[in-house]
């Protein structure tokens, strides 16, 4: 018996050990990716003008100038219009699923949802070269590479994520609820519009913040048909360039080890920061 | 239009430009796909399947893409999925100091939301510049499992956070020590989610391209090896759609396509029938 | 309790798989152009049949990154495309030219034009030529793809065009295959590739009256050198020495489009 008790105690011992190095090695390689990022980028913007670096319009890394608000404003256009496409779709399937359907349907749709959520992102940029920038060619009279088709592909790509969490946060409203509204009298668009909604509105925001977070990370779908830096900023129609498919572009050009290579740190601080804040969030409206 | 009586219940215009809407987006996506498959189905026979891709030359395969992808995902599940359980057990069943809950919290978070790209640059510049690892099948499965790690950790998170309290409570209360309560209650209860959450990252990981662009490489060795280049089936889709020179790259590309959405289509769903075997409870695990 | 002891099982499994699979041979690292991949990649593998103990590994990156990975000692022998005086080393490195590789001109098969002179071509690529109506062709928007900064055919054909100009209708794709693709399937389109390369959909154009043949490869004005870089003092080894040579003198660089140089090494 004592020994059983003992045998207990070491293991307790051992395991919590154990528990604890998990989590201190997954805080560690994180803490070592964003410190080797955040002292190369430092040591960059140290050694130039931190602004022009960071809002400057003029990117020539050749001859030194680092300006790097094209690729902001890039993916700041492609994400808003990706979330534009997205977002009504998307709601539309949350408040169709959510409320419309029973739950054994919910459910397949559901089940769908997930594996387009995980189609891999190069599948998304195939369909983008194949369907979307031929059509835009046709549509504008441009190259049909440009932000737009980059928005046009994350708009369906992040659309089964957004859509998905949208049909959670629609379907835990309590039907009662629901039932109440219409018992007193109230039509199924007022007990939408008026309940339900607004019920779900912390689900739904959160929804729109981890569809933007993954929509601002896309490198893959949006390199293959985004089009690459054309020196300005042109446009909606016309190619361009967000902060990931400009550092997978520039790698070759700026590898490690080069005076330049830091700009890419500089990028890519950044954008963590900004999809760190974006989580951050979406993990409030978790909580509320 | 009534607003009364009998009419209440009636589909009013929200509700039909919802239903129209998620028509639509539902058909564009299933549009997607059916394109894929349609161009890519033609294409797909055992010579495709088995055979070495080809750079110049029509009719190539992607037999050690396939190797390389399958491998590697698992490889990096293996390595990934102990140490984010590990953590995860550590933050949901010994909840330590609330300072250091909140930090960790916040580090996993920001690690969740690490981009590709972000990530690619950093192991890059370590593992391949700074440490002389050759781009290969080992540099991108260790990749693969840093990309992995908090995914698979908030998984396992949320699985066992759905174990109700009171079952530790009564377990504790028997005289059991945590580690038996985390052994005989809470994993058993948590198993069929964590079932369907590993056929998830299964399928996160095999479509994976950013960070493998630059860790795997692009190219397969003449033969398989860990210290190989290890192209997967997601970058060849890449290679070959944006820089292959294949006279046939437009069908290789689809067919290459079709495989990986199945490999996709595996994981997701043989995670929900492994959790059903399990036992799975009524309502799906929200991710 | 017996799924720990399966965990054990599987983990020894997979290290002990990993460490099969390690041979112990010498390993070395060449790391640089793409345009040039293939054929360092077929040349190595012939090497590699009659070298038993050594395990060259080829991975590609891009010029810059070869050299710099070369100059820190991560790479042993370094492929660059870039003309050699943009790169200042930090050690005395040996070039070892493997050829020439013409850049060839490519154009979407509807623009109705076959040949341009020169300052024609710096019109199009500065953007002053915006309609192919102008030059005599059908009358279809310019669209002009490029490499990226950095690569040696972008260096090269600035050398000789000059700057080209920015533009709504300027493309960046990061390989000659990508740039073929592009090419291929946007009317309009004219862009630049290392090799004699064919493609549906592409016709090469001619410069300044002369179509370009392998016959008279060494008279095109628009040549990369591809070259191999390395620390002199590596060349003791006789085996380096020997894979360095069978590089530089493999007969299959003719099939990949790298053309003997002109005597005298120039390349401008």
């Amino acid at each position: 018996m004592r020994s059983v008790h003992a045998f207990n105690l070491a293991v307790e011992r051992v395991q919590t050990a154990l528990f604890w190095a998990g989590a201190a090695l997954g805080a560690a390689v994180l803490a070592a990716v964003v410190g080797y990022l955040g002292y190369g980028a430092m040591a960059f913007l140290s050694r130039h003008d931190a602004w022009a670096v960071v809002g400057g319009m003029s990117w020539d890394p050749v001859r030194g100038r680092f300006g790097m608000a094209p690729f902001w404003i890039g993916s700041a256009v492609v994400a808003a219009l990706g979330l534009a496409i997205a977002v009504p779709l998307g709601l539309g399937i949350g408040i169709w699923a959510g409320q419309g359907l029973v739950p054994a349907l919910r459910q397949r749709v559901g089940v769908y949802l997930t594996v387009l959520s995980a189609v891999p992102s190069v599948v998304w940029g195939w369909w983008g070269l194949v369907v979307v920038v031929p059509a835009l060619r046709q549509l504008t009279g441009g190259t049909g590479y440009s932000l737009a088709a980059g928005g046009v592909v994350l708009g369906l790509m992040v659309l089964p994520t957004f859509a998905q969490l949208a049909v959670q946060a629609v379907a835990a409203v309590p039907a009662a609820w629901v039932e109440g509204s219409l018992a007193l009298g109230a039509t199924m668009d007022q007990t939408l519009l008026r309940l339900v909604l607004p019920a779900a509105k912390a689900g739904l925001r959160r929804a729109l913040w981890v569809a933007l977070a993954r929509a601002l990370g896309e490198t893959v779908a949006v390199q293959m048909v985004v089009g690459g830096f054309p020196g300005r900023f042109f446009g909606v129609w016309a190619p361009g360039a967000t902060i990931p498919s400009q550092i997978l572009t520039e790698l070759p050009l700026l590898p490690p080890g080069t005076p330049g290579h830091g700009a890419l740190e500089v990028m890519a601080l950044l954008l963590v920061v900004a999809m760190t804040a974006v989580t951050q969030w979406a993990g409030r409206e978790r909580r509320q | 239009m009534g607003r009364a009586g009998a009419t209440a219940v009636r589909a009013g215009w929200v509700r039909r430009l919802a239903a129209g809407l998620a028509g639509l987006g539902l058909m564009g996506l299933t549009a997607v796909l059916a394109e894929l498959v349609a161009q890519g189905v033609p294409h797909l026979n055992w010579h495709f399947l088995t055979a070495a891709p080809s750079e110049f030359q029509p009719r190539g395969g992607i037999g050690p893409e396939l190797v390389n992808t399958v491998v590697m995902v698992l490889a990096a599940e293996a390595l990934s999925w102990p140490l984010a359980w590990a953590a995860a057990i550590w933050r949901v069943e010994y909840a330590p100091r609330p300072t250091l809950v909140r930090v960790y919290d916040l580090l996993l978070m920001a690690f969740q939301s690490l981009p590709g790209i972000a990530l690619a640059l950093v192991l890059f510049s370590v593992l391949v510049i700074d440490w002389g690892w050759p781009l290969s099948v080992a540099t991108g499965t260790v990749a693969l499992a840093v990309l992995n790690w908090p995914v698979a950790a908030v998984l396992c998170q949320e699985a066992m956070a759905r174990v109700p309290e009171a079952w530790r409570e009564g377990s504790w209360a028997l005289g059991a020590t945590r580690f038996q309560t985390l052994t005989r209650i809470v994993i058993p209860a948590a198993l069929p989610d964590l079932a369907a959450g590993l056929g998830l990252s299964l399928a996160r990981l095999s479509g994976e391209t950013a960070v493998l662009i630059f860790t795997a490489g692009v190219n397969v060795g003449p033969q398989w090896g860990w210290f190989e280049p290890g192209e997967t089936l997601a970058v060849h889709l890449w290679y070959v759609r944006t820089e292959g020179l294949m006279p046939d790259r437009g069908a290789v590309a689809a067919a290459t396509g079709t495989v990986l959405l199945a490999l996709v289509a595996l994981g997701v769903l043989g995670g929900r029938w492994l959790a059903r075997r399990l036992g799975a409870p009524k309502e799906p695990l929200r991710f | 309790m017996t799924g720990w002891r399966w965990a054990v099982v599987w983990a020894m499994g997979l290290v002990g798989g990993l460490l099969a699979r390690i041979p112990a041979r010498t390993h070395w690292l060449v790391m640089g152009a793409t345009s040039v991949f293939p054929y360092v990649k077929a040349s190595v593998a012939t090497w590699a049949k009659t070298h038993p103990g050594y395990a060259v590994a080829v991975t590609g990156g891009g010029s810059w990154a070869g050299l710099a990975a070369l100059d820190r000692g991560h790479a042993d022998i370094g492929v660059s495309d870039l003309p050699p005086e943009l790169w200042r080393p930090a050690r005395p490195l040996l070039r070892i030219p493997l050829g020439a590789m013409p850049i060839l001109f490519v154009a979407h098969r509807g623009i109705g034009v076959g040949c341009l002179d020169r300052s024609q071509l710096q019109a199009v690529f500065h953007g002053t030529v915006s309609n192919w109506r102008t030059l005599g062709g059908r009358a279809e928007p310019v669209t002009v793809v490029v490499r990226p900064p950095g690569s040696g055919a972008r260096e090269v054909v600035r050398r000789y065009l000059g700057e080209s100009g920015a533009g709504p209708r300027l493309v960046t794709q990061l390989s000659n295959g990508a740039v073929l693709a592009v090419v291929a399937t946007t009317p309009g389109a004219i862009g630049y590739v290392e090799g004699p390369r064919t493609v549906p959909g592409v016709v090469t154009l001619c410069v300044d009256g002369q179509r370009w043949s392998p016959a008279k490869a060494q008279a095109w004005p628009l040549q990369a050198i591809p070259s191999l870089y390395l620390d002199p003092s590596r060349l003791g080894d006789p085996a380096f020495r020997s894979l360095v040579q069978w590089l530089a003198t493999d007969p299959a660089r003719l099939t990949f489009g790298l053309f003997p140089l002109q005597p005298g090494g120039g390349g401008e």
